[in-house]
């Protein structure tokens, strides 16, 4: 059987078209969230949903990832005993019950090896940022401006683990848990004043940096997390259990 | 700016989650929790071991990752991305340096330290709650670390009080343990610049405390950080590593859930020790 084939269409039928044209880019909430300005995008499709342990199971498995080596890791966490994939020696398993959870704990490179495999690559800061406004501009949440209601989302230790993908409401472009759940990493190297030498045709971050930006609510933060222009920043040679991805197709 | 780094310090269990998160919400802070306990194999082996200054090694970092090539590259690209970035300030968060400060010094010389330290009682009862000491296996750990004492020279000075430890006691355990990795921290951090902080005063004075936090980072309190204090000290909830807790609640919750026993065992051992 056709993994690769078979995980590559499960997801290409579960994708959001996000039309070209301009959106409202930031917030006058945080200093890297400034100055708000329109940006242009191209036409992309993104995933409705994270990518799931099951599938990034599959992705370890049917390319033979050595993951473990020297008291290091490869793509995937190891050595936390929450990250809900295992290697039991020759397989890698996805703990009982977390298969449709997504994944975590994956480092950066991992998540753009596993958009490799599949032909596809993470969304730039800005792809994110206009996918999760789903079409609404100068607003704090995908929804409106209200802060997120207890169980609306899953953020904030109200429920204190991953949930399965998809058990709250879509934004208007059917996006599942933007708000929490997981954060997701996107392409871009972080720069806290991008947004003041940003090109407004397609950004795609500077050149260089030291850390990875990523984007979204999660299971464990606040809700200022859960904000759609709240920019954050990681050290790309680690995961986090707080942290996964969704992958993004140019056609 | 100069780059300037930071490492937030604590026994387990001492507020060290908590202190990370608000460190956290603050823009111009990076932070990374436990880059070495949490995703490393080397220090994982190592996480209760006394590492002298003697124990540094240049370019291998650590006498004993001679053959982990793998661990050595990832010491020194945690060191360069410590010591990256613009403006904003590095932090991380780790309880493994407790015993290691010397070799800490070696490895980064120009870190600089915020240690928290908890009533023993607090970290005990935390433990006794979250059911960590049989998780963790600290019964094994104490046993590793008596057998260190007999040969590691920095160990010596605490061969009195592991013999007179009941091993069969989970509180006499770990509050000898919390004792030598305390004790090891206070002796060394003299060699960092350092602030300290009681978690006690975190709770109950939580702004006025991280005003003076943020202050030793050499920033000040933002509208974010407020934010996420108000939001993380309204309601306890979560599971045993959350950090949203309403800490004037829980942080002197130990002197209703200590039996009198256990009460007086903590305080003479520690008041005989320090």
């Amino acid at each position: 059987m056709d993994i690769r084939g078979h995980i590559r269409n499960e997801i290409k039928s579960n994708l959001s078209k996000i039309p070209a044209g301009c959106f409202m880019m930031g917030s006058e909430l945080s200093k890297d969230e400034m100055p708000i300005y329109e940006i242009y995008l191209d036409p992309f499709f993104i995933m409705r949903y994270l990518v799931t342990n099951r599938q990034y199971a599959a992705f370890l498995n049917e390319n033979n990832v050595v993951n473990n080596f020297e008291g290091s890791y490869k793509f995937i966490n190891a050595f936390n005993r929450h990250t809900r994939i295992k290697f039991n020696g020759s397989t890698y398993i996805v703990d009982s019950g977390y298969e449709n959870h997504p994944v975590i704990s994956v480092n950066w490179h991992g998540a753009d090896e596993f958009a490799k495999w599949l032909n596809c690559r993470l969304p730039t800061e800005a792809e994110w940022e206009k996918a999760a406004r789903g079409g609404i501009d100068e607003k704090l949440y995908w929804w409106g401006n209200t802060p997120p209601k207890p169980y609306s989302g899953n953020y904030g230790e109200i429920i204190g683990d991953t949930t399965p993908i998809g058990q709250f409401s879509a934004n208007n472009f059917g996006l599942y848990d933007i708000e929490g759940n997981v954060s997701e990493w996107c392409f871009d190297w972080y720069d806290k004043d991008y947004y003041k030498k940003s090109p407004m045709n397609n950004p795609k971050g500077p050149e260089a940096g030291s850390e990875k930006v990523f984007r979204g609510g999660n299971w464990s933060y606040s809700s200022n997390m859960a904000r759609v222009a709240k920019r954050n920043k990681f050290w790309f040679m680690i995961g986090k259990t707080k942290l996964g991805f969704r992958v993004v197709f140019d056609n | 700016m100069q780059k300037i780094s930071f490492m937030v310090l604590g026994h387990p269990r001492s507020g060290t989650n908590f202190l990370s998160a608000i460190l956290r919400s603050h823009p111009d802070v990076s932070f990374i929790t436990e880059p070495f306990s949490m995703h490393n194999g080397f220090i994982r082996l190592n996480f209760f071991k006394y590492w002298g200054e003697e124990s540094y090694i240049q370019d291998i970092f650590h006498k004993d990752m001679r053959d982990s090539q793998a661990s050595v590259r990832f010491f020194a690209e945690f060191k360069k991305w410590l010591m990256s970035g613009n403006e904003e300030v590095r932090v991380f968060k780790e309880t493994t340096f407790l015993m290691k400060l010397k070799w800490l010094k070696q490895y980064l010389p120009e870190l600089n330290i915020i240690y928290i330290q908890r009533d023993p009682k607090g970290v005990v009862i935390s433990f006794k709650k979250s059911g960590l000491f049989l998780r963790w296996n600290y019964q094994e750990i104490f046993y590793r670390l008596s057998e260190e004492s007999k040969i590691e020279h920095g160990l010596s000075q605490y061969a009195q009080i592991i013999e007179e430890t009941s091993l069969n006691n989970w509180i006499d355990v770990l509050t000898t343990l919390y004792y030598i990795a305390t004790n090891e921290a206070r002796n060394n951090l003299e060699l960092f610049r350092h602030t300290n902080v009681v978690y006690e005063h975190l709770a109950t004075n939580t702004l006025y405390a991280f005003a003076e936090i943020f202050n030793f980072l050499g920033l000040s309190i933002s509208a974010e950080v407020e934010k996420e204090i108000a939001e993380r000290c309204s309601e306890t909830k979560g599971g045993i590593f959350s950090t949203f807790r309403n800490s004037r609640e829980t942080c002197f919750r130990y002197k209703y859930l200590l039996t009198q026993e256990e009460n007086n065992l903590i305080e003479t051992k520690m008041k005989r020790w320090t």
